[in-house]
């Protein structure tokens, strides 16, 4: 019934898990070209749909259809249409079809009848294991975008400390002119920052103002230190830009607490292996320095070892003095926290076990991070009461 | 002492230690987020948190009609991590499929290691609710929907999904979240808006449920795509 009478008409074409099918309006299936039962390659052949491109089983279908007179071929689902165009047909792309709903009405049936699979259980146990599958490669994608992000956090964590740094280190030396005590008695910036915006002149360090900040036990050293200070009298015009200085620096670092929030979310997201085993913050500085999750995967140990030690790495090659034992991974506690002789043994294993994870998160998605701190952890309570 | 089953697949479970809701165990042996496994004459149930979980609330607070049944096609938007949908698949059982859709990785990620890997009724699906055509392929006509999404026109989601994926007759569950709709709002206002929704997209209401106090600011609405 079909041959040349056909000549120029439309057919309309589904794209199912199970493979490719023509139909006309009246919902007779006249061509189709099946998927092998294999979810690999089915979603292989979705994939290239996806992308725009035809696959094998799509170019014979358009094969087909081309022999037979079928010049356009009618579709709902938008996303075909550059496939289809690829594979030599017209497109025509309609809201409701008909034959597709049809299709996905009766798609088990259909399944069995063509022999695609055994029976309708068959089928649904075919269809997850697609689903499975491209739901692994989704969530990686998605993943890998992420790591984008926080690449360019880290890389701004980065830049904020050192900026902090040094903004910290003049507001010390400044505000040190009138009261270089207290550079003694308070070595964390953020609450230096606070100090000098709160109180000013050194004059107002009185224990009811100092109460107020809630600086726990630090109180009495700073009072002391401001007891019988040697510095000199504060100017008010300096006083109002030490204090404005000062003010600047404590949002900074409170921006820098946020930002370091939102890596720890975005890490622990995008690299759930590595975050477990390096922690979210040096996670996403290995990443950093790495360029990306895959060449972070497709590193060799060695080289995450020393992720970070590339001038030291270069000062040894050059003047052969010993190489570094350690890069950024000196950040973990599983390496600083050892006497320094068995440093290099540790920054070894937990390389190893930080390339691990990283190919983890990267190719296979399986949860091993949570396995591999254990082992990290119990390794290093074990040498801990091994040395006592 | 005996389970007092209340609808297809769920039952009340009675002890010195209080009663609760459950569901029989479709993976005896395994559990999936804290809930307790209870063994009576040899079958095992897993109890339902009303408090983790707006079905089992909505059947505290009286829910008349129970959508789901055994054998049952069922899309559930806003899956998360798989708490709801744990129960729906042992309420459902080896003859039915659920297909869980959410759009974010890390909850589908726990959905697919935790729940979809150790059962075979539970297909794991990235993606956003608002584009049903984005996973048409991997999802038949279902019999039901159950929408939990938690957005601003969860309504509309609801009709555009029963547009490509419900059968006709077919049932909706949705949450509505009074909050995330419209805050300032009067609850009941926020939920009769959305209620109205579904009626024009095609759905008559069965019922609707408040969720105090086990969910606050939440109602449980019941509906059924007019054939
Ligand atoms: C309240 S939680 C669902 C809890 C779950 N129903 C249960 O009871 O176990 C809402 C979920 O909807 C998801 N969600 C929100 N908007 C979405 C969208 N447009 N598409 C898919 N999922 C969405 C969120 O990621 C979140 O996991």
């Amino acid at each position: 019934m079909n041959g040349n009478a056909e000549s120029g008409s439309q057919i309309h074409v589904v794209e199912t898990l199970i493979g490719i099918f023509a139909l006309t309006h009246d919902n007779d299936i006249v061509e189709r070209v099946l998927y092998p039962r294999d979810a690999k390659q089915i979603n292989a052949a979705l994939e290239r749909h996806a992308a725009g491109e035809p696959s094998k089983e799509m170019s014979e279908m358009v094969e087909k259809l081309v022999q037979r007179g079928f010049e356009t071929v009618i579709i709902s689902n938008e996303h075909l249409a550059d496939a289809l165009r690829g594979a030599g047909v017209n497109v025509e792309i309609v809201e409701d079809s008909g034959p597709e709903d049809f299709v996905r009405e009766n798609i088990e049936s259909i399944a069995v009848d063509f022999r695609a699979v055994e029976d309708k259980t068959q089928y649904y146990a075919l269809s997850r294991e697609v689903s499975v599958l491209r739901t692994r490669k989704d969530i990686q994608k998605a993943q890998s975008e992420r790591g984008a992000t926080i690449i360019q956090t880290a890389q701004l964590l980065n830049e904020l400390d050192k900026s902090l740094n040094v903004l910290s280190g003049k507001l010390r030396e400044w505000y040190g002119l009138h009261f270089p005590e207290l550079s003694r008695a308070v070595d964390d910036h953020k609450i230096y920052a606070l100090l000098v915006e709160r109180l000013g002149d050194r004059s107002n360090f009185s224990p009811e103002n100092l109460g107020e900040l809630e600086l726990g036990d630090r109180v009495k050293g700073i009072l002391s230190a401001s007891e019988d200070s040697m510095g000199a009298p504060l100017l008010s015009e300096d006083e109002e830009h030490l204090r404005s200085l000062a003010a600047n620096l404590v949002s900074l670092y409170s921006y820098r607490e946020s930002l370091e929030a939102l890596i720890m979310s975005i890490a622990e997201e995008a690299v759930p292996n590595l975050s477990v085993v390096a922690g979210p913050v040096l996670a996403a500085k290995l990443l950093e320095k790495a360029g990306g999750l895959k060449k972070l995967a497709m590193m060799p140990s060695s080289t995450v070892q020393i992720l970070g030690a590339e001038k030291a790495l270069f000062r040894s090659k050059m003047t052969g003095a010993k190489p570094p034992k350690h890069g950024l991974i000196f950040q973990h506690p599983y390496v600083h926290a050892k006497p320094r002789k068995l440093r290099g043994k540790a920054a070894r294993t937990l390389a190893a076990k930080l390339s691990l994870a990283a190919r983890a998160d990267a190719f296979t998605g399986n949860p091993i991070g949570a396995e591999l701190r254990r082992q990290l952890d119990e390794d290093a309570e074990r040498q801990a009461t091994e040395s006592v | 002492m005996s389970p007092k089953r209340i609808f297809p697949g769920v039952y009340r479970l009675e002890s010195e230690a209080g009663k609760a809701l459950a569901t029989m165990n479709l993976t005896p042996g395994r559990r999936f987020y804290g809930e307790q496994l209870v063994t009576v004459d040899g079958v095992e149930y897993r109890t339902w948190n009303p408090y983790r979980s707006k079905l089992a609330a909505a059947i505290r607070k009286g829910l008349g009609v129970m959508p789901l049944s055994r054998g049952d096609k069922v899309l559930y938007l806003g899956v998360a991590s798989g708490t709801t949908c744990s129960h729906v698949s042992d309420i459902i059982g080896v003859g039915g499929h659920v297909w869980g859709v959410d759009f974010a990785p890390r909850p589908i990620r726990d959905l697919i290691e935790g729940l979809a890997k150790h059962r075979a009724n539970v297909s794991p699906i990235l993606g956003d609710a608002r584009r049903p055509r984005t996973y048409a392929l991997n999802v038949p006509k279902v019999d039901g929907i159950y929408a939990d999404v938690a957005q601003p026109d969860q309504a509309g989601i609801v009709i555009e999904n029963a547009r490509v994926f419900l059968k006709s007759g077919g049932w909706a569950v949705m949450a509505v979240k009074s909050r995330s709709i419209d805050v300032t709002k009067a609850p009941q206002r926020v939920y009769e808006a959305e209620i109205e929704k579904l009626r024009e997209g095609g759905f008559e209401i069965v019922e609707s449920l408040e969720l105090d106090p086990f969910e606050k600011d939440h109602a449980l609405v019941v509906a059924r795509l007019k054939s």
